[in-house]
């Protein structure tokens, strides 16, 4: 017997299990189910419902099974006539108040007190009671709530706080008064991540989206990975017919424990979006025309042979988005690399894969985040580097706030604005309050670089590690040491920020880095990149559990893109001043949509002799196209993605592509056939094994694994090269600030609006916030600006965009933030704008 | 703020002694005014003005006034206590304007004490007593006081709790000099589980033990807090001690903080208590200025400040795990154990919580010693307990009584039986928690194990006494209606099953219950004790459970017989004039509001139902039972 657990019987089948553990997890592990309402596996227990009521043999007294703790040598029972009579009258009292609508609530036939009732054969009441009856909330979007049907066993309450840090929901008023409402009953105004509603055992909070057509049995389960962020969540789709009617998350899948936010779980509308691409067309006489698919593909095949002899294969270039699947990236890199012969491929992230292969890749030798997203939450110090996670990967700040919550993990936000998890170290008086370091843009490798010098002064750096599995600490030490012009720029008092940042980060025992790369980030990818990683490196923070750096990359296959080989050499907007130099001949556009961004691609476009989109929507992009070629859904495909922590996971289609649409797996299929290329075969599965095969990381891989096989972080076994690099780098001196453009524009993303996918669900629609200017309460008052003024910003180049003005706490002074995606921003993610007021409202936002 | 050093603190005391004293110095005349809550209630204030305004108006300079707490007989007050040079210092009771007067021109200024006005003299022993003053009985002979030790109460009523010089007069902070200069932390801990002392809130824990728990855990930082959320109804004890001895709880609390190594204390206080609250905060003012509190405490390097919190009025914040939440600013609920919160409390470190009562006797613990305070009571309870007695009896107030006592000494001889000439049917004890015991258990002793075989609990000491004109299914209903509207609404059980059962004693007195009843409610309490989270729930059937095992055949009766034999509850009283009963008074037709009584000399008064609206005032004021 090991020390660290304890032996006990449960219904005379013996467990072992962790000291520590409950009875309930006990009894769960030796497969004996005990009733329970109130209990949820993510949230600590709670007590409320008192239905999972257990006894020691030979005792009277009834043990709470969810909370009471084993011990050795305890026998259990979980069923007696007291257990029964007693989880009887609890569902009696339960019921006596609970509408008797089953057959009109959407939670039927999965509705665990309707199970129990059913088991325990509860009859008629015994009892004298009149109905205590709550108002309903049916004004708040996409959740619904009916306290009538509530049992008030707090799951929502719990998940909204204790996971998500929001506290949205909570107990009102006292004793059978008691109910679940929102303060001072306001419709809600959340993160709507629906983990009320997925938590609740009962129909009292429901999903709008869920529409009376279907019952919870009539579902079809499938599970594929969520196409919206680099999370990769795993959805459980719910539907019938091949219609999508609510989806969850597998606990025992994907990286979300079970949790999922607001796109995941409501954000899939976009597959039924009435702008859906139906058919191929093809530009005739200046109109798109619908056309067959064999006549669009020999068309694209004749104008690729034609611009490759023509003009030479640099004249053809692909912008493509970061969602096509990994067997698509394969075959796509197989065109454009070994038929076409450019490696002229523009995924959607900008630079990010510079972070990755360059930074990430040539420090520590495998071009990818090193440790696990459910990691986080053990952490006892995160920084985290130039994004808000809260918005753009909601489940990785749900593992920081349990990291926050649980461990009072020490907060440092390295940015040029706050973020709204600050917040949530406030919730104790004993969590170390969050370290800001709140400057202008740029400056945060600076500010990196300063932090390691710190570290290396102050002797804090892990010397064994860095001795036994690094290498280049002379020279890091000797360019820190003669940099001292970096540094100048640094007020004392930021110094003793950083520097206790510094500190912070290399004392606590597991600490994390998650860098934010994203398009439109003005982060530098590469250097921020190295810089993180020597900072992790000299304090040994890398290669252990909860300790490395993860990368949270915008899009749920933005890795795969990686490693499936497609390398850009440069930016987006490099692409765009080749096009208008009229340099690019055909333009295959896939999944992306330009012209929403940045006007200037409308003009540079009309340049392109040849443009190919490849969507699923009719885009403004599409517009202009020769040949538009309709794609069909991540729930129409199949294939794999790899999200940000490695983790490879299928894609499970529930219906066939809708109308006359193609898999973009497919299309290039076709296409390379056309072209006469050999392949190895001409299904998802036969590309993936290929890439299993060539590929050393993916070797062994299945569904659900972290790449390479088993490792949920890396380089526990030493670095692949030996020893990993310290690189110094030299932060780029900055731009200085033109006269009379006095404010750094930055993008920020919005939680409901992260790309082209949300823009085109109604759902997330309904919850998004209206955009403004976020402006430091200082500077706005500075510049005699007021809340809810209407300002036009402008760049240098005379590009301008109009919004209301919001007073905030968050951007550092001299910065604004705009909604994401701006399109003033330059090639490095950001600009120098002035903001001026309007006089009046103007009728329209350009 | 100064940090005083021991021996400075005993020159305090010494000082404050003499100031105390009227036997040498100017001041010739002390006035002790009893400005309690009960105190000020009666109209102490007014007493306060009048005598304040007289003394201005004459100029006098050899008198002091004392404005302490509750004497204890709080419904004899307001009270004031003289002490002229030279004499005895007499209590007198149930002042008024008129006799504070006659007492200020008599006795304070001519030192000729007011016979009729006076409860009681307080002979220290040494004075002999003029033989004129041989009528007014001696106070340690009066019975509510004779049988009672103040040990948690010794400063109630004697001094003014917003001069700390007076406490330390009277020993204050003595124990806490000695912890810090003498003991180290585990003495502390030994001497105070020697002592037998256990935790004064109702439940009972042994506080050594607590203590010990609460040092045993190396997490910093700790915390120490004080349950002052007194909300049982009828219970005023901590009320009392924190208005009359603050710091009495203050020490006590300093003290357990050095046992455990905690820096910080916290007052969790009702609201309610704006008098408490005030004196409190004085008293923490004071304490920090001597240095007794704050930094560096009597030089010692110990650290220990306290903060008051007051609460927003919920009873199930008298629940340690809920009042954390409570002062953590989060809704007040009980928390599921483990871990207990001398390993995870507020804010998930290491917390020892106990009640304002607990702290108070500590202080006497250290100075005299554990062995010493277990000398009186049982086996299982030692030392005193404070009960507030109130309800139908003679002596209402504040009593403290050895452990063990019996139900019968505090009702008959404390307590000075039942007013009115009425039969002694019940005692409630421990509040909406507790249970009601019958004549029969008169002879139970107050310690936590007799009281709990009893079907009763300890509490926090409330005893509610009920004559033949309470109804018993009313008073449970009373304490059910209660607990239903402050169940925290958490586990099932109390909250939707004590609604139900206040449901069915609803239908019970309104004469529409069934016989099956009883045992519904019987299963459901036992049902609602077995599987309740937290102590509230566990013991809100208490006062049901108890009055059906008690007084059974009341229920029967307005089951079977739709009669209530208190003629209380409305719905089962006919509103008839028995004519053979009536004595034809009159009486009732005088306190009729409704002149629905038509009686005529030498003849039965009748009840005309048309215009009566049951308010049950012709029953209080027939002295014959004549109304049915």
């Amino acid at each position: 017997m090991n020390h660290r657990t304890v032996k006990l019987t449960i219904d005379d089948i013996s467990v072992e299990i962790e000291k520590g553990k409950t009875i309930l997890e006990a009894a769960q592990k030796a497969g004996i189910r005990i009733p329970t309402l109130c209990h949820d596996r993510r949230l600590t227990p709670f007590g409320a419902c008192r239905l999972c009521l257990v006894q020691e043999k030979g005792k009277s007294e009834l043990l709470p099974s969810c909370f009471t703790p084993v011990k050795e040598g305890m026998e259990i029972i979980t069923s007696s006539p007291e257990i029964f009579t007693s989880r009887r009258l609890q569902l009696q009292l339960i019921l006596l108040n609970h509408p008797m609508i089953c057959p009109r609530c959407e939670k039927e036939g999965e509705c665990d007190l309707q199970r129990y009732v059913y088991e325990y054969g509860i009859e008629e009441n015994l009892y004298p009671w009149e109905r205590i009856s709550f108002p309903t909330d049916d004004r708040s979007p996409l959740i619904q709530r009916d306290s009538n049907k509530c049992i008030l066993c707090g799951r929502c309450v719990r998940i909204c706080d204790e996971i998500q840090g929001v506290g949205e929901l909570s107990y009102s008023k006292r004793g059978i008064k008691t109910l679940i409402d929102t303060d001072f009953h306001r419709p809600l105004s959340c993160e709507f991540c629906g983990q009320c509603l997925d938590t609740c055992p009962v129909g009292a909070i429901t999903s709008e989206c869920f529409d009376y057509t279907v019952k919870a049995w009539e579902l079809e389960e499938t599970t594929t990975p969520c196409p919206y962020c680099g999370c990769g969540c795993s959805l459980t789709l719910g539907s019938k017919g091949g219609e999508i009617k609510r989806v969850f998350s597998d606990p025992e899948r994907g990286p979300s424990d079970g949790n999922l936010c607001a796109r995941g779980r409501f954000g899939w509308d976009f597959v039924d979006h009435p702008e859906r691409g139906k058919r191929p067309l093809k530009r005739l006489n200046g109109d798109l025309k619908e056309t067959s698919w064999e006549e669009a593909l020999q068309s694209i095949v004749q104008e690729i042979e034609r611009v490759k002899t023509q003009h030479g294969p640099e004249n053809i270039a692909c912008l493509s988005s970061s969602r096509l699947t990994n067997e698509e990236f394969s075959l796509l890199a197989k065109l454009f690399h070994e038929v076409i012969g450019t490696k002229q491929i523009n995924h959607g992230e900008g630079l990010t894969y510079q972070a990755l292969t360059e930074g990430l890749g040539k420090s520590l030798g495998i071009s990818a985040s090193t440790n696990s997203i459910k990691e986080i939450r053990n952490a006892d110090c995160i920084l985290i580097v130039g994004i808000d996670p809260g918005k753009t990967h909601p489940i990785v700040k749900n593992e920081i706030h349990l990291a926050i919550r649980r461990n009072r993990a020490q907060l440092i936000v390295l940015g040029c604005h706050d973020i709204d998890l600050t917040r949530n170290t406030q919730i104790s008086p004993l969590s170390p309050p969050a370290i800001l370091i709140i400057e202008k843009p740029k400056t945060e490798l600076t500010i990196l670089n300063f932090m390691i010098k710190t570290i290396l002064e102050e002797g804090l750096e892990d010397k064994r590690f860095i001795e036994e599995r690094t290498e280049g600490i002379f020279e890091l030490r000797q360019r820190l040491n003669s940099s001292r012009g970096e540094f100048e720029a640094i007020s004392e008092e930021k110094r003793k920020v950083i520097q206790r940042a510094a500190r912070a980060f290399s004392q606590s025992k597991k600490a994390m880095i998650l860098i934010g790369l994203s398009k439109g980030s003005y982060l530098e990818a590469r250097e921020v990149a190295v810089a993180s990683s020597n900072l992790a490196l000299i304090t040994g923070h890398i290669g252990k559990e909860s300790s490395g750096i993860i990368v949270l990359l915008e899009k749920c296959n933005s890795q795969g893109a990686t490693d499936m080989g497609i390398f850009q050499e440069e930016g987006q907007i490099s692409l765009l001043e080749k096009i208008e130099e009229g340099k690019i001949k055909l333009l295959y556009i896939i999944g992306e949509d330009p012209l929403l961004f940045n006007p200037r691609w409308e003009k540079a476009l009309g340049k392109v002799p040849f443009i190919i989109v490849q969507d699923l929507f009719l885009t403004e992009t599409s517009k202009m196209a020769h040949l538009f070629l309709p794609v069909c859904s991540f729930i129409e495909k199949k294939g794999t993605y790899t999200n940000l922590e490695r983790r490879v996971q299928k894609l499970n289609s529930i219906r066939p592509p809708l109308y006359d649409s193609r898999s973009d797996f497919d299309i290039f299929i076709q296409l390379l056939n056309l072209l006469e290329f050999p392949l190895s075969g001409n299904t998802p599965e036969a590309i993936f094994k290929e890439i299993t095969e060539h590929y050393p990381p993916y070797q062994g891989i299945g569904d659900g694994d972290q790449w390479p096989k088993g490792s949920t972080y890396l380089f526990s076994n030493g670095f692949p090269g030996g020893r990993a690099k310290l690189i110094p780098i030299e932060a780029e001196t900055p731009r200085a600030q033109p006269e009379g453009f006095p404010f750094f524009l930055v993008q920020a993303n919005s939680l409901f609006q992260s790309g082209l996918l949300s823009l085109k669900s109604e759902s997330l629609r309904k919850v998004m916030q209206k955009p403004s200017l976020e402006m430091n309460i200082e500077d706005a008052k500075k510049f005699n600006l007021e809340e809810g003024d209407w300002v036009m910003v402008s760049t240098q180049n005379g590009q301008s965009i109009k919004l209301k003005l919001k007073y905030s706490l968050k951007p550092a002074l001299g910065v604004v933030i705009a909604p994401s995606p701006c399109p003033l921003l330059d090639e490095g993610g950001m600009a120098f704008v002035k903001v001026e007021k309007l006089k009046g409202q103007p009728f329209a936002q350009s | 703020m100064q940090i005083l050093r021991k021996e400075e603190l005993e020159k305090i005391k010494e000082r404050a002694s003499l100031d105390l004293s009227i036997k040498k110095g100017e001041k010739r005349v002390k006035i002790n005014l009893h400005m309690g809550t009960c105190g000020i209630a009666a109209g102490a204030k007014k007493l306060d003005i009048i005598i304040s305004k007289e003394i201005e108006n004459r100029g006098l300079r050899d008198i002091k006034i004392v404005r302490s707490g509750c004497a204890g007989l709080c419904c004899r007050e307001p009270m004031v206590t003289v002490e002229y040079r030279g004499l005895p210092p007499v209590k007198y009771c149930d002042l008024n304007e008129e006799k504070i007067k006659v007492i200020f021109d008599r006795h304070i200024l001519n030192g000729e004490i007011v016979k009729p006005y006076a409860l009681g003299i307080d002979l220290e022993g040494e004075t002999p007593l003029p033989t004129d003053l041989k009528e007014i009985p001696k106070i340690d002979e009066i019975p509510f006081f004779k049988h009672q030790i103040l040990w948690a109460l010794r400063n109630k009523g004697i001094i003014d709790a917003e001069k700390i010089e007076e406490a330390i007069a009277r020993g204050a902070y003595s124990a806490l000099a000695k912890v810090l200069t003498s003991m180290n932390p585990e003495e502390v801990i030994e001497e105070v589980k020697i002592s037998g002392l256990r935790g004064r809130g109702g439940a009972g824990f042994p506080t050594g033990k607590k203590w010990e728990e609460g040092r045993r855990y190396n997490s910093f930082p700790k915390y120490v807090i004080c349950n002052g959320d007194e909300g049982d109804p009828g219970a005023f004890m901590d009320r009392s001690i924190l208005e009359s001895d603050p710091h009495s709880v203050l020490e006590g609390m300093i003290i357990c903080g050095y046992a455990i190594d905690s820096h910080q204390g916290y007052i969790y206080v009702r609201a309610e208590y704006p008098l408490a609250i005030h004196r409190l905060n004085i008293a923490i003012e004071q304490a920090r200025n001597y240095g007794l509190l704050g930094k560096n405490i009597l030089s010692s390097g110990f650290d220990f400040d306290i903060e008051i919190y007051p609460g927003a009025g919920a009873f199930v914040c008298g629940e340690s795990t809920a009042l954390m939440y409570s002062l953590e600013g989060k809704r007040g609920m009980p928390r599921i154990k483990p871990p207990r919160s001398t390993e995870s409390g507020l804010w998930g470190q290491p917390t020892v919580l106990n009640n304002v009562e607990t702290f108070a006797n500590i202080p006497l613990i250290i100075l005299n010693g554990g062995k010493w305070f277990s000398s009186i009571g049982t086996n299982g309870s030692k030392g005193t307990k404070v009960f507030a007695l109130a309800g139908r009896v003679n002596n209402v107030g504040l009593v403290e009584v050895p452990m063990g006592t019996t139900l019968r000494m505090i009702v008959y001889d404390i307590g000075g039986g039942i007013p009115d000439k009425r039969e002694f049917k019940a005692i409630q004890i421990g509040g909406p928690s507790g249970a009601c015991l019958p004549a029969s258990l008169l002879d139970t002793e107050v310690d936590f194990d007799s009281l709990d075989e009893a079907g009763a609990m300890m509490g926090s000491g409330g005893l509610v006494v009920m004559d033949d004109s309470t109804c018993m299914v009313d008073t449970a209903r009373f304490f059910t209606d209660f607990s239903v509207d402050e169940s925290c609404g958490k586990c099932v059980p109390c909250r939707v099953g004590m609604k139900v059962m206040l449901n069915i004693l609803n239908r019970i007195v309104m004469g529409v219950g069934e016989i099956e009843d009883i045992e519904r409610l019987e299963r459901l309490g036992q049902h609602i004790k077995d599987t309740s989270h937290c102590g509230l729930g566990k013991t809100a059937p208490n006062p049901v459970l108890s009055t059906i095992r008690y007084f059974r055949n009341e229920y029967e009766a307005h089951i079977q017989e739709k009669q209530c034999p208190a003629l209380v509850c409305v719905s089962l009283i006919q509103f008839r004039v028995n004519p053979e009963k009536c004595k034809m008074c009159g009486l009732c037709k005088k306190a009729c509001p409704m002149e629905a009584i038509t009686w005529e000399k030498k003849s039965p008064a009748v009840i005309n139902l048309d215009k009566c609206i049951r308010c049950r005032s012709c029953i209080q004021a027939c002295k014959f039972g004549a109304i049915e």
